[in-house]
């Protein structure tokens, strides 16, 4: 069972409220069998963004393109879209049959074919055995699957979620993402997937859009932009737990390097801009990037120790936070202090102005 | 002193129960049931008389009858009551059923549809319950006289039902936004247009209300008493409340007749009460919790 595919474009779309502006002209491309996911945090405009391609949200200016056809002015069911809610929108008093079924009724099908797509989409979800029962009989990851059971009978060219995972606890969410991907790879549908968890976006996405108040920080593949943040909002908002992000001072610069002074932590960074020697910048570092080493001394103030990895939550000389992510059981002095390096070539370095990526 | 120690300490119980919680239930049950005693006395002294003859009537009024005169309820019923309350069951009917109808439409667009001057329109709707039906008989009498309702059941279930409107599309619209906007969002996806998404999503989800909304417009229209007085005046169209008025006064002699024709008078809505209360109270008090 495979999709019919679609590509997409967003032009320039900008959703107005009155006199504010909550998405402020965002471009996206979107091609075949891509799945995107929109990632930022609360109130950036992803969620009015996902509405507005729905057609539940008129678009105030731009241009929604779907295989080449405008679909501005198109009602929501005849823009080939379905869409998965955040709160799963199921018909409470209508069983999983009938939930899954509501679309091929209201689109008058057959009744064997509406039956063979609806027990088609139950086996892919392993739905089979609840088919009779009701939404309230169900848990929260078996809506979840009868939601997106309602999406597949449509076979629409595009798939649509809403924070899709954002009611589960954290083992079902797992699950539900491996599933998810899973579902992506059998279908090889167009998907787009709005979602504040930076994790769903990093193992789900073929490409992610990061969003900030209604506009777009970055678009590129996960890992990509794990590598190369372009700004320090894209550098703190991917990855986990955040990226470090000193202070610092340039203290030597040449073609393609900077060497800089975070507090006495001294670093090596590769640029494409060579900053001014003495500028003021902000040198991005993961925690998973620095190890024990003898290039800074910091104070640890607590420490998480997860088994696998230990997490120290410590400090620079000047006060600035530093997290440290050191594999095993990591035991520290007596006096907690932690001598730690970067990396080689694992450190960002960004504008102390704009936040730009250097 | 002396009473004061003949009470048990705060630790002791009877029979597992604490004595402070006892004497709690004891005083609540004994509350309630004189409430409950206060409403449904006068019931009982009517069903109990229904059943006696004048004599036995002024001679025990409180007591059970010595005979069981069942017949009483024969003849108030082929005294007409029957006629009076067949009317009051078309009245009824027509008016629940039309007053549902609209307020359930005019809820769903206030709650769901979005277009200008909504809130006036709400304010508008809710303006009606604040008009007094006593001082818009005289006018409704010429309308009915012009238009030729007087004197037919439209007479009756017109004014009912725009009288009943206001409250029952309050009560409706109140549920209704208790609903969450994606259901209508998920069938509007599912390619549902807004009269079937009322018909499949908002009315079988609104069951409870209905339900409640029903049953009060029902007892409303079924003791209603002005209009039935004022625009009726046939004995072919007269309802049960000005029928037993008048059966009251031809029947002065014979009490236990009279008892029996008021009971039957009661007795559907009692019934449909007493049949429909639990989602009564479902509907009244859903979505006060969530």
């Amino acid at each position: 069972m495979s999709a019919p595919m679609a590509y997409m474009q967003i032009k320039g779309i900008i959703k107005r409220y009155g006199a504010m502006e909550v998405v402020r002209g965002i471009d996206i491309d979107i091609a075949e069998r891509e799945f995107v996911v929109v990632v930022g945090p609360s109130g950036c405009g992803k969620s009015t963004l996902l509405r507005m391609i729905a057609g539940l949200e008129p678009i105030t200016e731009g241009d929604l393109v779907i295989d080449g056809q405008r679909m501005n002015d198109v009602r929501p069911a005849e823009r080939g879209i379905a869409m998965v809610f955040q709160s799963y929108a199921l018909y409470p008093h209508k069983t999983v049959e009938q939930n899954m079924g509501f679309a091929l009724k209201v689109a008058k099908t057959p009744k064997d074919e509406a039956a063979r797509k609806i027990a088609r989409a139950a086996e892919i979800l392993q739905l089979g055995p609840l088919l009779k029962r009701l939404p309230r009989e169900l848990s929260g990851g078996q809506r979840q699957r009868v939601a997106i059971g309602r999406a597949i009978v449509r076979n629409p060219k595009v798939f649509l979620f809403d924070e899709p995972l954002s009611n589960l606890d954290a083992s079902l969410r797992l699950q539900m993402r491996i599933e998810l991907a899973q579902l992506h790879r059998e279908l090889q549908a167009t998907m787009v997937y709005v979602t504040h968890d930076q994790i769903e976006a990093m193992t789900l996405a073929d490409k992610i859009v990061v969003l900030r108040d209604g506009l777009v920080e970055q678009i590129g593949a996960p890992l990509d932009i794990y590598r190369r943040p372009a700004n320090t909002f894209v550098a703190g908002f991917i990855g986990s737990p955040k990226m470090n992000l000193l202070k610092a001072r340039v203290v030597t610069s040449q073609a393609g390097y900077a060497r800089v002074d975070a507090a006495g932590l001294l670093c090596d960074v590769a640029v494409d801009r060579v900053p001014a020697v003495g500028a003021d910048v902000t040198l991005g570092i993961r925690p998973e990037h620095l190890s024990a080493g003898p290039a800074a001394c910091v104070q640890v103030q607590a420490t998480e120790r997860l088994g696998g990895v230990t997490y120290a939550y410590a400090r620079l000389s000047d006060g600035q936070p530093l997290t440290v992510q050191l594999d095993g059981e990591h035991a520290f002095a007596a006096d907690g202090s932690l001598a730690v390096q970067p990396q080689p070539g694992r450190a960002h370095l960004f504008s102390g102005d704009s936040g730009l990526r250097l | 002193m002396g009473l004061v120690r003949s009470f048990p300490s705060a630790g002791s119980t009877v029979r597992g129960v604490p004595v402070f919680a006892l004497a709690n239930r004891i005083v609540l049950w004994a509350v309630f049931l004189t409430l409950a005693l206060v409403c449904v006395y006068p019931m009982i002294w009517l069903f109990l008389n229904a059943f006696k003859t004048t004599n036995d009537m002024f001679a025990a009024t409180w007591g059970l009858p010595k005979v069981w005169h069942w017949e009483n309820f024969s003849k108030a019923w082929n005294y007409g009551i029957s006629r009076y309350l067949l009317n009051s069951l078309i009245v009824t009917t027509a008016t629940v059923a039309i007053e549902l109808t609209l307020a359930t439409m005019a809820a769903y667009a206030l709650v769901v549809l979005d277009f200008r001057a909504k809130a006036v329109i709400y304010i508008l709707i809710l303006g009606g319950a604040i008009l007094p039906p006593e001082v818009s008989l005289l006018p409704l009498f010429r309308v009915m006289a012009a238009t030729g309702l007087y004197n037919t059941y439209f007479a009756l279930i017109l004014p009912n039902v725009a009288f009943g409107l206001p409250f029952t599309t309050f009560l409706i619209r109140a549920y209704m936004t208790g609903i969450p906007g994606e259901l209508r969002e998920a069938a509007l996806m599912d390619g549902a247009r807004e009269g079937r998404i009322f018909r499949e999503i908002y009315l079988p989800l609104c069951r409870p209300v209905l339900a409640s909304a029903g049953l009060i417009s029902a007892m409303r229209v079924w003791n209603e008493f002005i209009f039935a007085l004022t625009f009726v005046e046939s004995e072919t169209v007269k309802t049960v409340t000005i029928g037993v008025m008048s059966f009251a006064v031809a029947l002065r002699a014979d009490w236990g007749v009279l008892m029996a024709g008021l009971a039957l008078s009661i007795l559907p809505i009692l019934a449909t009460f007493l049949v429909m209360q639990r989602q009564f109270v479902g509907g009244l008090t859903s979505g006060a919790v969530k």
